[in-house]
């Protein structure tokens, strides 16, 4: 288990670090922090990691208090963006490596067993340098993970590679990761890497993290409109209640799931993929399209955007047989945030 | 107009010129007289003791100086590599300095510097330390080794330094999280990617130190038993055994080539596992 109390740290000479950082990795679990460059979260994993320390807080690993602690006592598996294998040796004394600083027993056997969990059988004696990137990555995972560490943390792992292998590894590092059962902590800025990975996702800003959740309720459920138009595409509709409850947004009259507090300025969260084009007459909060600003093929989908009452709006669906004329936003698709005023 | 293959050559051939009239010539008169009566020169060489001694004497002194060096430069990489570019850039300059001089001008500054009336000495000596004893180290073998650590370091310094500039500093970073020291990071991951560029500047430093002459003679004249002082005295003034002396350069070039060899096989081993 891997826990954040109350974390703070600034470079010296600058305003930039992270700033009351509270995290909670249970044993197992993988956790992805998501951000921009510049968020704060690859100095996290440097704080985790003891290559940096604190300035207020404390990170505890298994219930024991990493205060003081090196990075070498901290016997955490880190795999980097460009993986920083050992050139000058083998892909077996690279995952040997670990095992012999330890001095564990039956280092050769065991390092065989990680080489062929990852799937590089026959390629022990090759170099680095002669191995593809998808094989270069699999070597770094196996040789932080050999050691049994008491976790594993993953610095953008998969973006030196092209993106048919980053899906491939994805899959392949989530199962060797239940596979151990290993305590994972991910540092990425592709979303989808984190929402296909993680069991939960924490979004990264300025220093701080906006928001930890599943990736399913951090999609559907954003707790800010900074949060909502950084993970996935997302309408924000500025919009207000009545004292009967009646939400009107610049699209117009909205029915939503929930009721809102009376006379509150609101911001509605719409996804794009949400909602329905060209449907039935008697749907909720059905609106004509005035005009169509522009239409995008991405081969499986088509994308919209779409003038509505003079405010515009992103839509998007699967191929349409007929030309789009309406729009429905159904109700329970419709996230409502009270901005802070 | 398509031109002539020949004109491709053209300006090239002051170049070839150059090279075979100073170098090509010079070697093959040199080899000639050694190789004139091949066996009776290299038995002359091989009997005169002084002779031998010289060589013994002066491949101690650039392995030497050359380690030295190369311990020193090490160092100084290191900082440079890990300092900003800004500040890179301006000590480079300042380390690259000793190499405009050549090795009489260093042999001077020494003496004006450490000699028994220089500058650093007289300040020694107001702390106590006889300026006869300080004074007279730049005369002596270890002064002459110092002397050529002056302006060997800097060329080991800009042989390691891209070599480090290049090197993924993360790779430390990831041993220490394995749990090795900072030591066992150095010893097992920095150090063997760095042996090929320390061998290559091990190289060029002895071989500029084998054939260094005007710092020797002008630190200790003809008093310290080193190759290229005696063969110095052996082509001036009184001396004329040409043979021996062509005989001797033989031996120089074939310890520099295998030397070379053997750096090179060191090389492919420790660049290639």
């Amino acid at each position: 288990m891997i826990e954040f109390n109350a974390i703070n740290f600034t470079y010296p000479g600058s305003e930039a670090g992270v700033h009351d950082v509270s995290l909670k990795v249970e044993t197992g679990e993988l956790v992805a922090v998501l951000g921009k460059s510049g968020c704060g979260k690859t100095t996290l994993l440097k704080l985790l990691a003891g290559f940096e320390q604190p300035d207020s807080g404390e990170i505890w690993i298994n219930d024991v208090n990493q205060a003081g602690l090196s990075c070498a006592q901290r016997r955490l598996g880190i795999v980097f963006q460009d993986y920083a294998l050992f050139p000058h040796y083998s892909v077996l004394k690279n995952v040997l490596y670990p095992l012999k600083i330890n001095r564990i027993a039956n280092a050769e056997k065991k390092a065989l067993a990680m080489i062929e969990l990852v799937g590089l059988n026959g390629m022990e004696h090759r170099l680095p340098h002669q191995l593809s990137g998808g094989q270069r990555q699999r070597v770094a995972l196996a040789r932080a993970l050999v050691f049994e560490p008491a976790a594993l943390l993953l610095d953008e792992p998969l973006s030196a590679l092209d993106a048919s292998l980053r899906h491939e590894m994805r899959c392949e590092i989530v199962k060797v990761q239940r596979e151990l059962n290993m305590t994972t902590f991910l540092i990425t800025h592709d979303q989808e890497e984190a929402m296909t990975m993680a069991n939960h996702v924490a979004v990264m800003q300025n220093g701080r993290i906006q928001q930890c959740a599943a990736p399913i309720k951090l999609y559907n459920e954003p707790n800010s409109i900074e949060v909502a138009g950084f993970v996935g595409k997302a309408n924000i509709l500025s919009a207000k209640s009545d004292a009967q409850g009646r939400v009107n947004s610049s699209l117009g009259e909205l029915q939503i799931a929930s009721t809102p507090a009376a006379n509150s300025a609101l911001k509605l969260i719409v996804r794009p993929e949400k909602v329905y084009l060209n449907p039935p007459e008697n749907s909720p909060n059905r609106f004509a399209v005035d005009a169509i600003q522009s239409e995008q093929f991405l081969g499986h989908t088509m994308e919209y955007r779409v003038s509505i009452n003079g405010a515009t709006l992103d839509v998007s669906s699967a191929h349409l047989n007929a030309p789009l004329t309406h729009i429905a936003i159904p109700p329970e698709s419709i996230h409502v945030l009270y901005p802070e005023i | 107009m398509k031109p002539n293959r020949w004109m491709h050559w053209l300006p090239g051939l002051p170049g070839i010129l150059g090279y075979l009239l100073f170098f090509m010539l010079p070697v093959a008169l040199v080899f000639s007289e050694a190789l004139a009566e091949p066996l009776v020169t290299f038995n002359r060489m091989i009997s005169d003791r002084y002779l031998l001694a010289s060589l013994w004497g002066s491949l101690a002194l650039s392995l030497g100086a050359g380690i030295a060096s190369l311990a020193v430069a090490l160092c100084i990489a290191h900082f440079l590599s890990r300092c900003s570019d800004n500040l890179r850039q301006w000590l480079s300059m300042a380390i690259a300095l000793p190499l405009v001089f050549s090795g009489l001008i260093v042999a001077y500054g020494f003496i004006l510097t450490f000699g028994r009336a220089g500058f650093v000495t007289q300040l020694l000596g107001t702390i106590g330390i006889p300026e006869a004893i300080f004074g007279n180290l730049i005369f002596t073998p270890v002064g002459l080794g110092l002397a050529y650590c002056y302006y060997l370091i800097p060329r080991a310094v800009f042989i390691l330094l891209p070599v480090m500039l290049n090197f993924d500093w993360k790779q430390l970073q990831v041993s220490e999280s394995f749990g090795a020291s900072r030591f066992q990071s150095y010893r097992y991951i920095f150090l063997p990617q760095l042996y090929p560029a320390m061998i290559t500047s091990l190289c060029v430093m002895v071989s500029v130190a084998l054939g260094a002459y005007g710092t020797a003679l002008a630190l200790s004249g003809t008093q310290l038993n080193i190759l290229p002082l005696t063969l110095y005295s052996k082509i001036s003034d009184g001396g004329t055994d040409f043979p021996v002396v062509g005989m001797l350069s033989i031996v120089l070039v074939a310890l520099c080539v295998l030397f070379t060899l053997f750096a090179d096989y060191l090389n492919r081993r420790l660049t290639v596992r």
